[in-house]
């Protein structure tokens, strides 16, 4: 070997150990977090798993759920969950336009998480709900954690499912420090219960809906 | 007649005496609700805009996010309080909020805020010394190790030259 490869190899051996030597120092710059941001929520059955949720529901049955919410924002988040009812004919959230339900919130949570975090909840509710005549029945009350708190939502039988339907739509906001107030986040879920029960309460003109 | 007069006077200021001495307890109202809900809700975006910044400085904000999360649990069941029209306990709950994210909560922020950065500036000096050590001791060893090959490379080679004359003689 001649002596300027000898130095060549010297200088690159020179290089790697002074690439080592300033490592510490290289982890000072912060280099910002690639991948998408976002926060998640989900609705577990009773069981805690996805499955075995509440559909055909009877007059004041208690039902759980479990409602859960995670963040990975790279940030902490101060979050609220927001929770509705609706018939089969209400409008839903939209997921194209990220615009939330129309509805008015029946039920409130509110939670700060760090990223990273999950936060989850369970929710116990029970129905009261009235059979008003031969093909509307109405949700006078639901009790939610031990709140009751009126509805007075009806809905129309509906004759291609065979049912009185009724939607609980959970939407998940988060406060947005710019605009100094809570944005929906385009993330929701709803459950579809069917309270057609033969614990309805009749009113004595009534008829059965099937009949 | 005059004496009873006299009573009835005596009976009225008594009577307005203790009406304005004592005050009376009302149920709280709408607006006594929405204002006690609307300086919680202010009063937790501060505390959540605290929470960021302390963040920001490097802060593990554990503590400030428990305090949050009660905080919230309560505004919630204000909000949901007053819905149901029950004044009383909207307001209770949302001073029960407030009282969480105000007080010494801005004072906990700023002491995580203050250790943290000092805790990074403290990291930041003990890498850039380690580093600028390091890379020293890496420049001035290459050196002295290629100085030292390169006089054994050369008085190696002459030797050897000399080895060659010395054969061909």
């Amino acid at each position: 070997m001649k002596i300027n490869e000898f130095y060549i190899l010297f200088m690159i051996t020179g290089l790697a150990l002074a690439l080592i030597a300033v490592s510490p120092a290289l982890t000072l710059i912060s280099l910002p977090r690639s991948g998408e941001r976002f926060s998640e929520l989900w609705l577990l059955g009773p069981g805690h798993a996805a499955e075995g949720f509440p559909f055909n529901v009877s007059v004041n049955k208690q039902y759980r759920v479990y409602l859960g919410a995670s963040n990975h924002l790279d940030r902490s988040g101060y979050y609220s969950i927001y929770v509705k009812f609706g018939n089969q004919t209400n409008q839903l959230p939209n997921s194209t336009t990220s615009e939330p339900s129309p509805l008015p919130p029946v039920y409130e949570s509110r939670f700060a998480l760090s990223d990273g975090d999950t936060w989850e909840v369970p929710l116990n509710f029970a129905f009261d709900y009235v059979l008003l005549q031969h093909n509307v029945t109405l949700l006078r009350n639901v009790s939610i954690n031990g709140l009751v708190f009126p509805v007075d939502l009806i809905s129309v039988w509906d004759s291609d499912i065979n049912g009185f339907y009724f939607r609980m739509i959970f939407e998940l906001r988060l406060y947005n420090t710019d605009s100094s107030n809570f944005q929906y986040h385009n993330r929701a879920v709803y459950l579809m219960m069917n309270m057609t029960s033969s614990q309805l309460v009749f009113s004595p003109e009534s008829t059965i809906a099937s009949e | 007649m005059n004496s009873s007069l006299k009573l009835l006077a005596i009976s009225i200021c008594l009577i307005s005496l203790v009406s304005v001495s004592f005050p009376t307890i009302n149920a709280a109202t709408e607006a006594t609700a929405i204002q006690a809900i609307n300086r919680s809700e202010e009063a937790l975006a501060s505390a959540y805009e605290i929470v960021l910044e302390t963040e920001q400085a490097g802060a593990n904000v554990s503590v400030l996010l428990d305090r949050l999360n009660i905080a919230g649990e309560n505004l919630a069941e204000a909000q949901m309080l007053f819905r149901l029209g029950d004044f009383d306990g909207a307001v209770h709950s949302a001073e029960l909020s407030s009282d969480q994210v105000e007080g010494n909560f801005m004072n906990t922020a700023e002491k995580l805020k203050n250790d943290a950065q000092q805790i990074e500036s403290e990291r930041w000096f003990a890498n850039l010394i380690t580093s600028l050590v390091a890379l020293i001791a890496v420049i001035s060893g290459t050196t002295i190790a290629w100085l030292i090959f390169k006089r054994r490379h050369f008085s190696t080679s002459k030797k050897d030259k000399g080895e060659a004359r010395l054969s061909e003689n």
